[in-house]
């Protein structure tokens, strides 16, 4: 086929090159995909007219030994730990704003030993999410998984995980991981939030992944609280939300709209992280047809476990 | 080693297909979505589709272009009526999102061949991004939209000549690298 002169133009109208990706199918995220994506059901064979797969994924479920139902705890209690309405709350900034400076304290005071050359990182993460794979989740079914990853800390990039039983390491990459990627973090707050792209939501997210998937020094975790303080319409909630089986506070982003929330959610003692939920605050109306009622979990991810390990497959 | 099941067979087949897929069908969405939520679920939702149908997709390099095929209607989808749904919400793939974050750029380009472009149909558009950002040509195109050779040829050849038009009217010289004289 001659190649035409207006291909060039539009050529340049392209956002990513396809070169500019190699190696992504190796990346953690991308392989988790597969996993969650295979962990599913096998489909039987049937006309495309059929049941929508959302039924057949329930059906499914059972027979996946890694993946179990949950009944998702919304329940919110207060501070004698009463059960209150699960409806969670926005909050203010100024909460917000108290439990920041109370989280950059904690963290100031922790004890930290930074991990040595030929260390791994260790986290285990637990997520509950809707069986259906995309789109607002109206309700159930959920699916909780958990996982276990190593990851090297020395900037190599490496990591190491089970498949099947067998710890396999993934290759060496140029790319970091998110988490890693803005390494050296700075301990000024603005600039650690100039160098992660600015004040917006994104920013709050990445922040959220840089406390998820690393343990900080002091100064620099300290940072990336003031950092999310400095991030406007952050705000927290006074009540303690149950993050499945533990108490946690809510910082959260409220969508324009105002009816989806997106949170960190932080270990109202220590203030360490503990993990994420993104939910609805009100009832919110979808193409005009369906209805998302507010307190509706999109998903929830709590880390179950961090540590600085000295081989894969180690635990703190 | 215990005997493979057709479970195994069917998991092994899935994710051989995955690795040689996953970076071109994710460069195809991540082209025709600037946000890195929308596009970490969309991406899901095409290997998804994959993993139910895996029985219907070809084998060879013609399983990319039934995964193009996939990831086209799956973005149209999204385009259309699940737009206002999706944006502004936050990925069910928060780590995906964030292992792509940083490929996508949310910007309105304003040059004039952007703008000549937009006033392409849907249709013509995509039919010169299959060309000038997948690469493909005319057979596996014919794949990809489900129609056929003659008639992939007949429009790309208008849609062509139609962006070229645009061009012209808007002052920019279509054929500023002339590739062999070829217009």
């Amino acid at each position: 086929m001659k190649v035409h002169p207006t291909d060039n133009l539009v050529r340049t109208l392209s956002r990513v090159d396809d070169a500019s990706l190699a190696g992504f199918a190796d990346r953690p995220g991308a392989r988790r995909l597969m996993d969650d994506i295979t962990a599913g059901p096998v489909p039987e064979r049937r006309s495309r007219r059929r049941l929508p797969r959302l039924t057949l994924r329930i059906a499914a479920v059972g027979a996946v030994a890694a993946v179990t139902t949950a009944a998702v705890s919304l329940v919110m209690t207060d501070d004698e730990g009463r059960p209150r309405p699960a409806v969670p709350g926005i909050g203010s900034v100024a909460e917000a704003a108290v439990v920041l400076d109370h989280a950059s304290a904690a963290a100031k005071s922790r004890p930290y030993t930074a991990p040595g050359p030929q260390q791994w990182l260790y986290t285990k993460f637990k997520m509950t999410a809707p069986a259906h794979p995309s789109g607002i989740a109206t309700g159930g079914p959920y699916t909780t998984k958990s996982w276990e990853l190593w990851r090297r800390v020395d900037g190599k990039n490496q990591y190491a995980a089970y498949e099947n039983g067998k710890l396999g390491k993934s290759p060496a990459t140029r790319e970091a991981p998110l988490a890693a990627r803005f390494d050296p973090l700075p301990t000024d707050p603005d600039a650690l939030l100039r160098k992660i792209g600015g004040g917006n939501d994104l920013a709050f997210h990445t922040l959220g992944t840089i406390l998820a998937e690393s343990l900080h020094p002091p100064a620099t975790e300290a940072a990336i609280f003031q950092a999310i303080k400095l991030i406007p319409h952050v705000t927290a909630t006074a009540g303690v939300v149950d993050a499945d089986g533990r108490p946690a506070v809510s910082l959260g982003l409220t969508d324009p709209a105002g009816w989806l929330r997106s949170e960190i959610l932080l270990d109202p003692k220590t203030y360490r992280y503990l993990g994420e939920r993104s939910i609805t605050v009100q009832d919110h109306r979808v193409d005009g047809k369906v209805t998302v009622k507010r307190g509706t979990l999109q998903f929830i991810q709590v880390r179950e476990a961090v540590g600085v390990v000295g081989e894969p497959g180690e635990r703190p | 080693m215990t005997t493979a099941a057709p479970m195994d067979d069917r998991k092994a087949r899935f994710e051989a297909l995955y690795r040689e897929t996953y970076e071109p069908i994710l460069g195809y969405v991540l082209r025709r979505c600037p946000s890195a939520d929308d596009a970490a679920d969309l991406v899901s939702e095409v290997f998804t589709v994959a993993w139910r149908r895996l029985d219907d997709v070809p084998t060879g390099d013609r399983a990319r272009l039934w995964l193009y095929g996939a990831a086209r209607r799956v973005v149209a989808k999204y385009w259309s009526n699940e737009a206002t749904r999706r944006r502004r919400t936050a990925s069910l793939h928060p780590q995906l999102r964030d292992e792509i974050a940083a490929t996508v750029t949310d910007f309105t380009d304003v040059s004039a061949i952007a703008q000549a472009f937009r006033q392409l149909t849907e249709n013509e558009r995509e039919l010169l991004r299959l060309v000038a950002w997948e690469g493909l040509d005319h057979a596996a195109i014919a794949t990809v939209l489900g129609c056929s050779k003659g008639a992939v040829r007949v429009r790309l050849h208008r849609a062509r000549a139609r962006l070229s038009r645009l061009l012209h009217a808007t002052g920019f010289d279509a054929t500023p690298v002339t590739v062999k004289g070829d217009r």
